[in-house]
């Protein structure tokens, strides 16, 4: 069951930026300092275990703001329950990451 | 501008996510790299609004696009597992295609009636398939002195196919005497070859059957010339398909002979001695320039059954007793279209041989199972050995249809290889029924499954190390030994009773299946 799931700490801590609102790849790299080879595989098996959900912006919105859509994650009913957890498991995940900044998706 | 200066600083991380892109497959590759060129662009835009110089931006984002590398690798790596695991799903599902008895005789059987069905496909297959009496109107045989059917040498005097030229007309339509020689041809243009050739009675064509694909022998009644009839091999060979060649003159020796037809041979007809290929062409002369062949002259004499008494006679083979003043001559008689049994013959040889050679290649034992059948019906040992049985029932029927199926597509292009076929087919045959039936449950023939080593090699003198199968239905467990020994030399059931019962999965133990 996915909320058993037993994750490593560096999953824990992405999971942990995305429910912050750091929807974003580049987002979460930037807010937890982990490098983009381990953030976006991470994503990436996160997404595979139905813990995150990812969607694309609208095009409207991107090309409003002439720039390209980008993919944004979302957590799943079982990575919150994976999340909260882990927060258990790893206390100190929830002191490291700073309040959420605002980004519109 | 602003956005022309980020493609112009991107550019070539773009181009490195492109080719990175190369690993993956088509499916995945324009999602990926469009999520991968957003996040560069918002990567650059915010490296660059942090005040850094051009060269820490660009060392930045080759960071960034590196972790691409360690992105499209995971994703490749889930694929192939993926496809991996489809594989060996795969691969559980064949193994489970012949799991129950029934369906690995169904198996055999369809094999059997794939290759039935072709060989009524392939005309001399299909031909030789069908009993003697149904092949045409009439039967032809080969008449040979008895005993000497087999032996590929002429063996009738032409004094003796000329007693029953005349005396014999009630038994045969048509008679013909002919003998094979290599003779050099010279044709018109200065060319010449050697050609094998059958030379004859003019009633050989009509007891041969010659299909002539340009030409006729009609001519042949007033001509004073032999008629050479060229086989389609030779004309394509030796003159190129030359359609000039029909009607011209030809020279073999001293012998003047017209070029009469160009024939192929039907492939139900077969020639005297079953090594011989057939020939270059056929040389039919006139009864004047027979009546000068030496009487004592061998060849070979065929003929044509009459219908009324071809449905008397006995079988393919029979034989013809001719009263001489100097005592009864003995000749045996054997259909020319004897395909069928020479398959059949040839066959069961190669079949015979691989049964003997079979214990030089693996055990013949199947196992110890004295305790298999307590409390069971006593029509389960039955059902084993009659299982084992229709298994090699339906082996040898399927190698013998592929055997005849190569044997006359093989014959047809002067191959003949197919004999060499059954031997090791037969072989490979055998082995696997052997092992397939020491894999199965011998209550209900299932296949074991569940193969579990037991114990340890180093300790083979002290305990007993091998292989536990299980059946999925709970009758029992199979110990094969790892290395046979005086006290445990061959695979030994272990019966297990109802009490287990509950252990097992009524329907079988499900396969496991961890993506």
């Amino acid at each position: 069951m996915p909320g058993d799931a037993r994750l490593s700490h560096t999953a824990a801590l992405i999971l942990r930026a995305i429910s912050a609102g750091y929807v974003y790849g580049f987002g979460v790299m930037e807010v937890t300092g982990l490098p983009s080879g381990t953030v976006y595989p991470a994503m990436r098996r996160l997404e595979r275990d139905g813990l995150i959900r990812s969607h694309w912006e609208q095009e409207a919105l991107a090309t409003a703001e002439q720039r390209p859509a980008r993919k944004y994650y979302k957590l799943t009913r079982a990575g919150n329950t994976t999340l909260t957890a882990s927060l258990k498991r790893y206390p100190l995940i929830e002191k490291m990451l700073p309040a959420p900044e605002v980004e519109h998706a | 501008m602003t956005r022309a200066l980020h493609s112009v600083r991107t550019l070539p991380w773009r181009a490195f996510l492109r080719c990175i892109a190369l690993l993956l497959e088509r499916s995945f590759r324009a999602e990926w790299i469009r999520e991968w060129q957003a996040e560069l662009w918002h990567a650059e835009r915010s490296l660059g609004s942090k005040g850094l110089s051009l060269f820490e931006v660009q060392a930045e984002l080759a960071r960034f696009t590196r972790g691409a590398l360690c992105d499209a690798a995971l994703i490749r790596w889930q694929v192939f597992r993926s496809h991996a695991f489809r594989l060996n799903a795969d691969s559980e599902r064949h193994a489970t295609a012949l799991a129950s008895p029934a369906a690995c005789l169904g198996w055999l059987l369809l094999g059997c009636l794939a290759f039935a069905s072709v060989a009524v496909l392939v005309p001399g297959a299909r031909q030789a398939l069908l009993p003697a009496r149904n092949r045409g109107a009439q039967a032809t045989v080969r008449i040979s002195r008895d005993g000497l059917a087999g032996s590929g040498s002429p063996t009738i005097r032409l004094d003796q196919y000329r007693q029953w030229q005349a005396q014999a007309r009630n038994l045969f339509a048509a008679i013909a005497f002919y003998r094979a020689e290599q003779k050099r041809v010279h044709f018109a243009a200065h060319r010449s070859a050697d050609l094998s050739l059958l030379i004859g009675t003019g009633s050989l064509s009509e007891v041969i059957p010659l299909a002539l694909e340009r030409g006729s022998l009609a001519a042949q009644a007033t001509d004073t010339r032999a008629a050479l009839v060229l086989s389609d091999a030779a004309w394509r060979r030796y003159f190129r398909r030359d359609p000039q060649i029909v009607g011209s003159e030809a020279r073999i020796g001293e012998q003047r002979v017209r070029i009469a037809a160009i024939a192929s041979l039907q492939p139900s007809s077969g020639q005297p001695g079953q090594t011989m290929p057939p020939p270059d062409a056929w040389l039919l002369e006139t009864d004047a320039q027979i009546e000068q062949w030496p009487r004592s002259t061998h060849g070979f004499v065929v003929a044509t059954v009459r219908p009324a008494v071809a449905a008397s006679l006995p079988a393919e083979r029979w034989h013809m007793t001719v009263p001489q003043p100097t005592g009864d001559e003995e000749f045996e008689c054997v259909t020319v279209a004897d395909h069928f049994l020479r398959t059949i013959v040839v066959f069961l040889f190669t079949a015979i041989l691989a049964l003997l050679a079979l214990p030089a290649t693996t055990s013949l034992r199947l196992g110890e199972y004295g305790s298999a059948y307590a409390g069971h019906h006593s029509g389960k040992r039955m059902r084993r050995w009659l299982f084992l049985g229709a298994k090699f029932s339906l082996a040898l029927a399927l190698i013998f249809f592929i055997t005849l199926d190569l044997d006359c597509l093989l014959t047809r292009m002067h191959g003949g290889a197919a004999g060499l076929f059954s031997f090791p087919a037969c072989l490979a045959a055998f082995r696997w029924i052997l092992r397939d039936q020491r894999q199965r449950c011998p209550v209900c023939l299932r296949l074991l499954r569940n193969p579990a080593r037991v114990g340890q090699p180093s300790r083979v003198f002290l305990a007993w190390n091998g292989t536990e199968m299980m059946c999925a239905d709970g009758h029992g467990l199979l110990h094969v030994p790892e290395l046979p020994t005086s006290w445990f030399s061959t695979q030994r059931w272990l019966s297990l009773d109802s009490s287990w019962n509950g252990l097992f999965h009524p329907t079988g133990l499900a396969p496991s299946v961890n993506p």
